[in-house]
């Protein structure tokens, strides 16, 4: 009898949920300090198996293992190798982003590919092969390992490339974690002439003139990204703010600002309550929000010199934003579909603000071509990335027709931010899918790494 | 796994032809739902109430369950949750009695208080421990708002739920530290083929009306549903009727 007993009772039980604080579940919660602890765990056959989790960012139940155990990774945290002329540096799994910022920005190098937050492992990075403002031009995170090392179910630890292990190297970047834990990686970093942004933005009145934008100038901006108004109605439908940067030279920079170029973000400058009721962030409080954020923008401005962490993580500037969805939580949904499918852009914007599905974080972006990975997420096309509170009537169906209407336009859904989607459509989504099955068995013949993702898409 | 946004993939109905059971596996479902186990007397009931499953889960199962032959009860949930998680377990299991004749006879007393009280607690414990074991799940118990108050008209089936009643409430606080949502469901009267020919309560509902009251409890997350909700107030007026007002009321 599959009763508590059988739990791992040395290890904290612990309640887990993603960044959206949906769908909790109850788990063994084991810190890593060092390698020998994850592998006694994953040799020890553990019951409803193994999946590490970093920062828990990912938005559903992608780190979290209801009745099984979950690796707590933010302590295997040392920066082990730095090589100052290639910028060429060996990291353990659970060194965020933040670390690599605020190690290296100062000697000029920069994270290959930045995130919408620095609040992510490079495990976690890795496992759901995130993608920043700059995909059109380098693609994603998992582009720019030069090799890492996984420990696998049956408790061997491989030394991944690109180039000797494709198979095994490409399942793990994107692979949600369920290829084995990463535990160290190489990571190939940027070099940038400064901690400032050059940031030009423009503002546009409807979703074509702002998708019209952004194909122009994503061809001279390695930093691309557009906020859309997603209560916008009729002819503003999509209206939104595009913003394009690079990184700042020196003679751009403030006489201030030239004093210290290579500045480095500091810790969040405020904290959001504890606890904060429900409905808080409705179609109304959003639409005002966005009416505000739409007009403070200029219509056009370039060569606007910005900080860093203001350019690429403006949320991190609030510590625990996602508690202003109360204790309902919130999902994001992202998709992408490939540049000829942009109409499901704007039937997604329709048929969520039909609803009043209000999102104040609504993300349109361009992606760059796909990498071998099997499970990555980006393909060429355009990204939409919606925050919905959960508690919105007729999201569940509307979300189901969007769906289908991703998936028969070629599309796919982002599973590190997936908490809801149908099993069934992830075979149309990923047409990789069961190549990507088949390595995995190899890896992990038993299915000892698991997570409540898994189980609940059948991955 | 039940999603960010409610839906359930499985559901396990024990009392698998209850009309309150089945009205909720109906509520409960969407296109997420994907395994329904439903668990009774008889295979062939069962069969014929999965077929009344409109636009429900690809597959329904139907279990053998006898409530009272509780030593088969572990190895009949292992076999189930071997197939995969439950993510809903409902427990629709009871018998009503017949008060006027059981309480001339001890051993119909103890029928009802068995089946009611002891054989389901314990059914409940089981189904309670598996979804601590998977780490998620709700298990939903249907008590009684004769639970409430004793009452000359249907104490036995009374005291059978305040039984229930009581360990249910134990399991909601298990359950917190577990990831097991427990939801403790006090109907008042409802008409099925359980209540047939009685004389009707005031506040009367269909099993329809009580299944749409226990899904949205459990969306928001509530514990304790009464339904209809003026029930909870009906409850609450009974709680404090001194008895002489008590032996006056109808029914």
């Amino acid at each position: 009898m599959p009763g508590l007993h059988a739990l791992n009772a040395s290890f904290r039980r612990t309640r887990l949920t993603g960044w959206g604080h949906t769908s909790p579940s109850v788990g063994s919660l084991v810190p890593v300090d060092v390698e020998q602890d994850a592998a006694s765990i994953v040799s020890s056959n553990p019951v409803r198996g193994v999946i590490a989790r970093g920062l828990g960012r990912s938005y559903g139940d992608a780190a979290q293992n209801g009745g099984g155990s979950t690796l707590d990774m933010t302590t295997f945290d040392r920066v082990l190798d730095f090589d100052p002329a290639s910028g060429i540096v060996e990291v353990e799994a659970g060194v965020s982003l933040n670390t690599l910022i605020q190690r290296f920005l100062p000697l000029g190098w920069f994270i290959p590919v930045s995130p919408g937050t620095r609040a992510v492992t490079v495990g976690g990075a890795i496992a759901a092969d995130v993608h920043g403002k700059n995909h059109h031009r380098v693609g994603s995170f998992g582009e720019h390992i030069r090799s890492l090392d996984l420990l696998t179910g049956d408790g061997r630890l491989l030394h991944l490339t690109p180039e000797a292990t494709p198979a095994e190297f490409w399942a793990t970047v994107g692979g949600m974690g369920l290829t084995g834990a990463v535990m160290r990686a190489t990571i190939a970093l940027t070099a940038v002439p400064s901690s400032f942004v050059s940031v030009g933005t423009r503002r546009a009145e409807d979703l074509d003139a702002l998708m019209a934008l952004q194909v122009e100038m994503d061809a001279e901006h390695p930093y691309s990204v557009a906020w859309i108004d997603c209560l916008s109605k009729g002819a503003r439908l999509g209206r939104g703010v595009l913003t394009v940067g690079r990184f700042a030279e020196l003679d751009e920079l403030l006489p201030s600002q030239a004093l210290d170029p290579h500045t480095i973000p500091g810790e969040p400058l405020i904290e959001a309550p504890r606890y904060l009721p429900n409905g808080l962030l409705n179609r109304w409080t959003v639409a005002a929000f966005n009416e505000m954020w739409f007009r403070k923008a200029p219509r056009s401005r370039d060569a606007e010199i910005q900080s860093m962490s203001r350019f690429f993580h403006p949320l991190d500037g609030i510590g625990g934003w996602n508690r202003m969805y109360g204790s309902n939580g919130f999902l994001q949904y992202q998709f992408v579909v490939p540049d000829a499918r942009a109409d499901v852009v704007r039937l997604a914007i329709e048929e969520l603000s039909s609803i009043g599905a209000a999102s104040f974080l609504a993300v349109l972006k361009r992606f760059g071509p796909h990498n071998p990975a099997p499970l990555s997420f980006p393909i060429a096309g355009w990204t939409l990335a919606l925050d919905i509170p959960a508690g919105v009537d007729g999201l569940a169906p509307t979300l189901d027709r969007l769906d289908e209407a991703v998936a028969a336009a070629g599309g796919r859904i982002y599973l590190a931010k997936d908490s809801r989607m149908r099993p069934e459509l992830l075979a149309a989504m990923y047409p990789l899918l069961t190549e990507w099955q088949d390595v995995r068995s190899a890896l992990d013949p038993n299915g000892t790494f698991q997570s409540d993702l898994a189980r609940r898409l059948t991955l | 796994m039940i999603d960010s946004l409610g839906n359930a993939q499985s559901i396990l109905l024990a009392g698998g032809t209850s009309e309150i059971g089945l009205a909720l596996v109906q509520e409960l479902s969407s296109p997420r739902l994907d395994r329904v186990v439903l668990a009774g007397r008889s295979i062939e009931d069962l069969d014929k109430a999965g077929a009344t499953l409109s636009r429900s889960a690809a597959r329904i199962e139907s279990v053998a369950l006898d409530i009272e032959q509780t030593t088969h009860h572990d190895a009949l949930l292992d076999g189930i949750f071997a197939a995969g998680d439950v993510d809903v377990a409902i427990m629709a299991i009871g018998v009503l009695g017949e008060q006027s004749k059981d309480e001339q006879d001890p051993d119909a007393v103890e029928h009802v208080l068995k089946v009611n009280f002891t054989d389901s607690a314990t059914l409940c414990l089981r189904l309670f421990q598996r979804l601590a074991a998977q780490g998620h799940g709700t298990l939903v118990v249907f008590s009684s708002v004769a639970a409430v108050r004793a009452r000359r008209a249907n104490f036995i089936y009374g005291a059978s739920k305040a039984g229930l009643d009581a360990f249910t409430q134990g399991l909601i606080e298990m359950g917190r530290e577990n990831g097991v949502n427990v939801v403790l469901v006090r109907p008042g009267f409802v008409r099925t083929k359980m209540t047939e020919g009685m004389p009707e309560a005031p506040f009367t509902v269909d099993a329809s009306d009580v299944a749409h009251d226990v899904a949205n409890a459990m969306r928001k997350g509530r514990t304790i549903v009464y339904s209809p909700a003026p029930v909870a107030a009906v409850a609450a007026t009974l709680k404090v009727l001194p008895r002489p007002v008590l032996r006056k009321m109808p029914r």
